[in-house]
């Protein structure tokens, strides 16, 4: 019986080999021949940088499908992305016909309760995954497909300009702004308020003050560096061209303060003054935290959880 | 005779004695080819000798299979790992342990084994069977020696590399896994859920489709040696020897022509 | 000494062969022929090219020049397939026993037959019993090669030689490695079976007893003039012999003259 033995054995080793495979294969993908999809289309009018075939599409944060094509309308740039959403995620009973017609009520009436689609990066390479979620309000009028770019019995899915359009825009705008504020006026009445007043500076806020400004400025130029390395788009590049104007403004302020110190060597108390340098302390303390929040985790700011008020 | 008109004769002798050397794989392939039909008929197939080199290349491999994959998949994840947390991408291991085990390491691995195990054999034993004339003796009773001795090799190899590479896949994923979760501390549910989302069967199905090329390559490389060993004891080893270093020669020739090829269709 | 008696036709030919080994010549200018149920012996020092003959004889090698006819057709002009199927009427028994060391000795004994004819299994272990009982070796059928003595495997190597009921048997070296007593006893064993099977049987050897004890007619390949040096009964060119060399070969005790 040594032949039976050793057909066994080899029964075991060829079929195990066989059910291996397969296992292997049902679970590297392949399992999607066993399960049914729905192509949902969405379209996007900005960058879709870090997007690629195979990026994972979330509902709410659970992974529902991935990306499976992406194409560019060359009349207006639009980019049009189609997603395969695994249906056994939404509904879990009946025919795979039944189920694709439940799929497609369920998400036209989510898309009147404001479920829009936008892009969200997927970690700090820069690849990005495509988000499903109720960025819209059910009051909104639900935006329609660009014409001629999805068929009618498609499903559509409107888009919403990513977190990371949206921050960068408050950015750039808050950078204009600081930027807009004349640091050199401030110093200069600064300066000649100092000279009447010069007694005051000896004051201890003063100096840490001017220790503190110094502080953030250090902060936001390392803040613009590893912005830098993050992104490139051209809005952040106008972005770092206003920060990096904000910083030497402040740096002129902070040398002009300096040099006054030092020249200054008599005492006065005047309490509006003091009142003024105290405010200007709260500024340059609030524009610190920001720089270090910046520094620390610039990611978080293009996915929208900071603030950039802080 | 001048010295030039020796040295031209020596060129010719040395070209032909070359010519002859790339003329006997041929021929020997050819024997190879031509034998296959027999295959199909009835007896074709010596399912007694299958069975024993089925078991030899297939079964029996298997726990050394199992092991080195698994080690090799450690061994790829700690590397990775090094390099990964500088970036703090940890969990990037498992695509470079998953993508390099099914593409390169879990067939490149099983063709090694197997050439130690199979290809050496295979030399060693028509080399033997040369030595006692059974070789002739095949001949004189009629029956090609080259169909009779290489066919059961060639389908039992056939068969169990593609089987072992599935297995060393496995055991490689399993091996990258293994130092994921208890080095690098990744949960084992992300390092799975990973795996399975970035690797995709057809990847694994191109993987095995390299070791039935390695399968072949081995084997012929293995039954071509046994055929050409002089017949004494030295010539065998001998032959066993170059077999295994002609096989190795040519399983990474046919894998880096293998990943040019899965490059241009994208994998 | 019956090998003179039914002289109707020459089982082989050979007719102005050249044999060697690439382009070295070994011998060279070989004619002669071989008659139906005689014991031809090839004789000659070692390294004469006897083997080689042998093999030319039977097709494994091609002649360098020349012609081997056998049965009246000749094999060196034959293609490949009709070769092999005049190879299937030889029995050849090598040094060895050429043995296949994974089968045992009645799988080896039944090989041919399996892959030659179309007889039911019953048939086939009939013919594997009937063959290896004719050697003395009916109790080792189970037995594998690696597992008796080399005796033993002569013989059962010349069981499956004669698996096919071969008209031509060749035998390479038959006393090589066996004691006197063996070696006198496989003679004994060859012309019995001549006798009894009717064969026209081939023996290369230089073994001096052998010859004179079974074989009818000897061929005596001189290596330093690289051709036959004399044909015809070994006892009469031990005698009679005009050649100094094939005499002193012929009265030389044993493996001396090698």
């Amino acid at each position: 019986m040594e032949e039976r033995e050793q057909n066994i054995r080899l029964g075991l080793f060829v079929g195990g080999g066989v059910l291996l495979l397969l296992a292997a294969l049902f679970f590297l993908g392949l399992s999607s021949f066993f399960v049914s999809e729905e192509k949902v289309y969405t379209t996007f009018s900005e960058s879709v940088q870090g997007l690629t075939e195979g990026s994972q599409v979330k509902y709410r944060g659970v992974p529902v499908g991935s990306v499976s094509d992406i194409s560019i309308a060359v009349d207006d740039r639009i980019v049009k992305v189609e997603m395969k959403i695994r249906l056994d995620n939404f509904i879990n009973r009946g025919t795979h016909e039944m189920q694709r017609q439940k799929f497609a009520d369920y998400l036209r009436k989510e898309i009147g309760d404001g479920l829009r689609c936008r892009m969200e990066y997927a970690g700090i390479t820069g690849m990005k995954f495509i988000d499903f979620d109720y960025f819209g309000k059910p009051e909104d009028a639900v935006p329609e497909a660009p014409e001629g770019l999805i068929g009618r019995d498609d499903l559509y899915l409107p888009s919403v300009p990513s977190t990371f359009k949206d921050i960068s825009a408050t950015l750039v705008s808050a950078i204009d702004r600081l930027s807009n504020i004349h640091f050199e006026e401030i110093s200069g009445e600064l300066e000649s308020s100092l000279q009447k007043l010069s007694n005051l500076l000896s004051d201890p806020a003063i100096r840490s003050t001017i220790a503190r400004t110094n502080e953030v400025v250090e902060h936001l130029e390392a803040t613009a560096s590893s912005v830098e390395k993050v992104f490139n788009e051209d809005e952040m590049q106008t972005m770092r061209e206003n920060l990096n104007g904000a910083l030497r403004s402040f740096r002129n302020l902070a040398e002009t303060l300096d040099k006054r110190t030092r020249q200054i060597d008599f005492h006065s108390a005047q309490d509006d003054y003091h009142s003024l340098i105290v405010q200007l302390k709260q500024m340059i303390d609030s524009m610190r935290i920001l720089a270090e929040y910046l520094e620390t985790d610039p990611q978080s700011v293009l996915q929208g959880k900071g603030k950039q008020e802080r | 005779m001048k010295n030039s008109e020796i040295f031209l004769i020596r060129v010719r002798r040395r070209l032909l004695d070359a010519a002859d050397k790339c003329v006997l794989p041929l021929e020997f392939l050819g024997a190879v080819a031509a034998a296959l039909p027999s295959l199909f008929r009835k007896k074709g197939l010596r399912l007694r000798e299958f069975r024993y080199y089925l078991a030899l290349c297939g079964s029996k491999s298997l726990p050394i299979v199992l092991l080195i994959s698994l080690l090799m998949g450690g061994v790829l994840g700690i590397q990775a790992a090094l390099q990964l947390t500088k970036f703090g991408a940890e969990i990037f291991t498992a695509d470079l342990v998953g993508f390099s085990v099914l593409k390169e390491f879990g067939p490149l691995m099983v063709a090694i084994i197997l050439t130690g195990r199979a290809g050496s054999a295979f030399a060693a034993e028509l080399g033997t069977m040369k030595v006692n004339e059974e070789i002739s003796a095949l001949e004189t009773m009629g029956i090609r020696p080259v169909g009779y001795l290489v066919l059961p090799k060639l389908v039992a190899m056939l068969l169990a590399m593609p089987v072992l590479t599935v297995f060393g896949d496995v055991a490689g994923i399993f091996g990258g896994m293994a130092i994921g979760v208890s080095v690098l501390d990744i949960p084992f549910a992300a390092y799975w859920s990973r795996t399975i989302d970035v690797l995709d069967g057809i990847t694994m199905l191109l993987g095995i489709l390299k070791s039935v090329v390695f399968s072949l390559l081995i084997t012929l490389a293995g039954c071509f040696y046994g055929f050409q060993s002089t017949s004494d004891a030295q010539g065998v080893g001998r032959s066993a020897t170059q077999a295994v270093v002609a096989s190795i020669f040519w399983v990474i020739v046919a894998d880096a022509l293998l990943t040019v090829l899965y490059s241009f269709i994208g994998y | 000494m019956t090998g003179n008696a039914n002289l109707s036709s020459d089982v082989i030919e050979v007719r102005d062969l050249s044999i060697g080994y690439g382009k070295r010549t070994v011998m060279e200018h070989l004619d002669f022929s071989i008659r139906r149920g005689e014991i031809f012996g090839l004789l000659g020092g070692s390294g004469c090219g006897k083997s080689t003959l042998m093999k030319h004889l039977i097709g494994l090698y091609r002649p360098q020049k020349g012609d081997i006819r056998i049965f009246g057709e000749s094999i060196v002009a034959a293609p490949p397939e009709r070769r092999r199927e005049m190879m299937r009427r030889f029995g050849v028994t090598y040094q060895g026993g050429a043995l296949f060391g994974s089968l045992t000795l009645s799988e080896n004994v039944a090989l041919p037959l399996q892959e030659f004819t179309d007889y039911p299994p019953e048939k086939i272990d009939r013919i594997v019993r009937e063959k290896l009982a004719l050697v003395d070796l009916a109790d080792f059928g189970n037995y594998m090669p690696a597992e008796i003595s080399g005796g033993m495997k002569k013989r059962a190597g010349l069981a499956r030689a004669l698996a096919l009921d071969p008209e031509l048997l060749f035998f390479d070296e038959p006393s090589a490695g066996l004691d006197p007593l063996a070696s006198a006893a496989l003679d004994r064993l060859i012309r019995s079976l001549r006798d009894k099977l009717g064969a026209t049987v081939v023996i290369v050897t230089h073994e001096l007893d052998s010859i004179f004890s079974i074989a009818d007619r000897v061929i005596m390949l001189d290596k330093s003039v690289k051709t036959a040096a004399a044909i015809g009964d070994p006892r009469e060119l031990k005698e009679h012999s005009g050649n100094a060399w094939v005499k002193s070969f012929l009265n030389r005790d044993g493996l001396k003259g090698a």
